[in-house]
């Protein structure tokens, strides 16, 4: 079995959503619930990577120690970013193309999941089967509320 | 369901919500599928039958009610109808929820995000009469502690007032019972900045301050509560005169992603010592505040 390229490419995908979050956070931060629910995001991206911690060992993937709720990787993102997006008409077509883009990276986290669970139940690993399925039903999670917060904003967007 | 009539007449040329509400409606002339007005009705009482029409054959059935019932009464419990014609003081005593999807009102949300299930959602549950139980896991505030401003505030109530005494703050006996602003700060953290009980101090967060003589209580050592019932209302004016105590300026803009209530419960703060004491902190000594 070659799960240690499965277990890479989804650390990859659960950092870069890590980052994307908090860019997008930041970014447009005036939207108070975005900022808030961004960051509870990014910080259960941190989880699932330390959740990996132990397949990654297992399977001798290579294992980037990325503190994404570090101080100093939010300041960075802070400076990066060079401070929200204001109020108007603009914006609020920003927002919808950033919320589509934030939708891909983070079904293309999901999809990591859906194959992590089924390169599990092929390696008959149990114990990861079971890390895979909880943490694939939270990336499900992610993609509806992504899904809601489009539904919201469209109307409002498109119909001013 | 109660019912408040309507206690005294608008002031000059004032007019009460619901007539501005039909002047609204009736300048837009919002029609239904027949081209006649939408808005049938005049007066609170004809909008509250209309209203009961809807509620046929739902959960909430009010349908049993009138404004003659409930004068004679001290309430009436929905669901009230041909089935309960007296109300009903309990609900699902049969152990039967409203969880059909073709019956239900709405299709749930996830508590930490507030993404709307969708009705496949639903659907695969097959909840079918069941209770939906959920469970969030716990999410750190959106402020933690940090090294500018090292405890936590919350806020919250006592016993005699109810949100910012726009009613409460009128009972004699009950705005006696607790008068004014107060802090609570656990004997830990007073003696870290030498406070004593009764001084006053200030607790800061990014967002403003408040000052209030220091209740030295049970509370939890990091932690410092505050009463969110102390606004300016009652000092005629809408902000303060230098001595600010609405607790609520303290937190973050922030909402539940389900209900959309806002939270205004938890900030980061930090404390410090502005005054001595004249006496011991205003606050109850029964309920909640009591050491």
């Amino acid at each position: 079995m070659k799960v240690a390229p499965v277990l890479e490419e989804l650390q990859d995908a659960e950092r870069e959503l890590a980052q994307h979050l908090l860019r997008f956070g930041e970014r447009h931060a005036l939207e108070q619930d975005l900022y808030h629910t961004s960051h509870t995001l990014a910080r259960q991206c941190e989880q699932h990577l330390r959740a990996l911690e132990p397949f990654a060992e297992r399977y001798s993937a290579h294992v980037e120690h990325a503190d994404t709720n570090s101080p100093g990787l939010l300041e960075r993102m802070r400076r990066a970013t060079g401070g929200a997006l204001g109020r108007s008409e603009a914006a609020g077509k920003v927002l919808l193309r950033d919320l589509r883009d934030l939708y891909l990276s983070i079904q293309a986290a999901e999809l990591m999941w859906v194959i992590l669970v089924q390169v599990s139940q092929a390696a008959r690993d149990g114990e990861m089967l079971q890390a895979a399925i909880s943490c694939h039903e939270a990336a499900e999670m992610r993609g509806k509320w992504l899904r809601t917060r489009i539904k919201e904003s469209a109307p409002q967007v498109y119909s001013a | 369901m109660h019912l408040s009539e309507q206690a005294v007449d608008p002031p000059g040329e004032a007019r009460t919500d619901m007539q501005i509400f039909l002047d609204y409606a009736r300048r837009l002339n919002l029609t239904d599928k027949d081209g006649a007005p939408l808005l049938k009705w005049d007066t609170p009482e004809e909008c509250f039958e209309a209203f009961k029409q809807i509620t046929r054959g739902r959960p909430c059935d009010y349908t049993g009610i009138t404004y003659e019932r409930l004068r004679g009464s001290g309430g009436i419990q929905w669901p009230c109808n041909e089935n309960s014609p007296d109300g009903a003081e309990r609900l699902f005593t049969d152990h039967h929820f409203h969880t059909e999807t073709a019956y239900t009102e709405d299709y749930g949300h996830d508590l930490v995000t507030g993404a709307a299930f969708e009705r496949k959602d639903h659907a695969d549950m097959n909840a079918a009469g069941r209770a939906i139980f959920k469970a969030a896991e716990y999410i750190e505030p959106n402020e933690p502690p940090n090294d500018d401003f090292p405890l936590l505030l919350t806020t919250g109530r006592t016993a005699y007032h109810f949100h910012t005494r726009t009613k409460t703050g009128r009972a004699p006996q009950l705005e006696a019972a607790a008068p004014s602003m107060w802090l609570e700060v656990s004997d830990a953290d007073a003696a870290r900045i030498d406070v004593q009980e009764g001084d006053i101090v200030r607790v800061e967060s990014a967002r403003g301050w408040i000052e209030a003589p220091a209740r030295i209580t049970g509370v939890r050592e990091g932690h410092v509560f505050a009463p969110f019932h102390y606004g300016y209302w009652d000092h005629k004016q809408a902000g303060p005169d230098g001595h600010a105590t609405a607790a609520n300026e303290l937190t973050m803009t922030a909402w539940d992603p389900v209900s959309k209530q806002p939270t205004v419960k938890a900030a980061a703060v930090r404390l410090t010592k502005v005054a001595p004491a004249n006496g011991p902190a205003p606050a109850p000594t029964t309920t909640a505040s009591a050491t």
